[in-house]
């Protein structure tokens, strides 16, 4: 009943999971962007 | 369970009564309902949900140990990282003559030899560890498409060298495009060119003053013609570097690759950033009197917020706000000069005091040299943006400082534009 109520008014709304922080690895060289991205 | 210490809270205009949370260590984004915040405060969450914002980053059980877990992440990063990155300046010469060249002092005709492109090869297969699953190069400049031999020289033996170990070869170009022709690129995409990024300033009128042939030519059309003749056949990102006063125009260049039929289908990605001024003492670019130094200069804020939406407007990928360092900070990553004298960071070649060390002598410790600890203070350690920026671009810093003792921070420029960004990130894109 709990569940459902949460579904109805979406309580938490999760629009991007973003990186795991444990496989995240350096995503390659910036060459003249100001910096280097980590990627999940 | 606590909040995160890495923790952005925002209001979120279309649906009221949530709010818009970001995780600037995991680059998670959520919308949480305002009563299931304050159960967080209470400490009332429902187990699901205190799994469910625990995997995201967004609440902790020690907000001390996730700051020891944050200030640890970049040698975590390095211990782990399965990747070589090697920037090779193959030249320091160019056929083009921008306005605000940062190379421009010590530019010629420097090419690199037979014999120091057999040092980096040997450099890179001792450097190139049991464990390793991928080397990148990329190839720069000066203009690397004026040392295609050598591309080809350098990549043969590397890519049966790396294959053998069962792992990936694949190399990158930054190039200006002029030169960037059909043939070329079929050939290069067969020794592992994966992507190529082409400098455009903007739409012809502007490009072709800040980017001109060294003959005085422009040169928008000659790249346009050549992006138009390979997307097919490599990834295609463009870049532009605008100013104060030219990156409103740089709406019309997305606009013009629209007519041409240059639309996200064929074009990898899209990313302008401002021009940085030349260091203190540089007199090459005399004549040259804009560009940043730094981040947070106010205009800067809106100049990207305005591009940032119009590159995604119109479908294009652009990098999402995600955690970022300075590649000095990645150790399985080197740039190598074209006289063999080994760098951090390409920005940095040539440069007094920042070499830390050559092909045949190797490398020596360079953590002092690049201030690798700059960002390991009490400052950076209370700032909820550290993983955005890891003590951010050092050469930025040069340029305002003339030294990199001090991180270069850009907390003023989150406060004022990290919020817009994400709800960027949230209107435009599907995933």
């Amino acid at each position: 009943m709990k569940k459902e109520k949460k579904q109805e008014k979406k309580e938490i709304i999760v629009l991007d999971a973003g990186i795991n922080t444990e496989i995240i690895i350096y995503g390659g060289v910036c060459c003249c962007g100001p910096l280097m991205p980590i990627r999940g | 369970m606590q909040l995160s210490h890495y923790l952005k809270i925002y209001p979120y205009q279309e649906q009221p009564d949530h709010l818009l949370l970001f995780s600037t260590k995991q680059a998670s984004k959520v919308l949480l309902a305002k009563e299931t915040f304050q159960s967080i405060e209470n400490g009332t969450l429902s187990p699901s949900d205190e799994a469910l914002l625990s995997r995201l980053g967004m609440i902790v059980p020690d907000r001390e140990a996730e700051k020891r877990s944050i200030r640890g992440l970049i040698e975590k990063l390095n211990k782990k990282n399965p990747g070589l990155s090697i920037t090779v300046v193959l030249n320091l010469d160019c056929n083009f003559a921008c306005v605000y060249c940062f190379e421009g002092d010590i530019k010629g005709k420097l090419y690199m030899s037979d014999q120091t492109a057999e040092h980096l090869i040997d450099f890179i297969k001792e450097k190139f560890s049991k464990h390793k699953k991928s080397l990148v190069i990329d190839f720069y400049g000066g203009e690397p498409l004026l040392s295609t031999g050598l591309i080809k020289s350098i990549s043969l033996p590397l890519k049966s060298f790396v294959e053998s170990r069962g792992a990936a070869y694949s190399f990158t170009l930054v190039t200006n495009g002029s030169l960037f022709k059909r043939r070329t690129a079929a050939e290069l995409a067969s020794l592992g060119l994966k992507s190529v990024k082409i400098t455009l300033d903007g739409p012809a009128e502007i490009h072709n003053r800040y980017r001109p042939f060294k003959s005085g030519a422009g040169s928008f059309d000659t790249i346009i013609a050549n992006i138009k003749d390979t997307w097919d056949l490599v990834k295609i990102s463009i870049g532009g570097n605008f100013d104060l006063n030219n990156y409103e125009k740089f709406v019309l260049l997305l606009d013009y690759l629209e007519v041409l039929g240059l639309g996200p289908d064929k074009i990898f990605a899209v990313k302008f950033d401002p021009v940085m001024k030349p260091p203190q003492g540089d007199t090459s670019t005399a004549c040259y009197k804009d560009g940043c130094m730094s981040i947070n200069e106010p205009w800067l804020i809106g100049a990207e917020r305005l591009l940032r939406k119009e590159i995604l407007k119109r479908g294009y990928y652009t990098p999402k706000i995600m955690p970022m360092s300075c590649m000095i900070e990645a150790t399985d990553s080197y740039v190598v000069n074209f006289d063999g004298v080994i760098y951090k960071c390409p920005a940095f070649i040539g440069k007094k005091g920042f070499a830390v060390g050559n092909l045949q002598t190797g490398v020596t410790d360079y953590a002092d040299i690049y201030k690798l600890d700059t960002w390991k203070n009490q400052d950076c350690a209370g700032c909820e943006y550290l993983p955005l920026c890891f003590g951010g671009c050092r050469y930025m810093t040069f340029v305002r400082d003339g030294n990199i003792d001090k991180p270069d921070c850009k907390k003023a420029y989150f406060d004022a534009s990290l919020e817009e960004l994400i709800k960027q990130d949230i209107k435009f894109r599907s995933t």
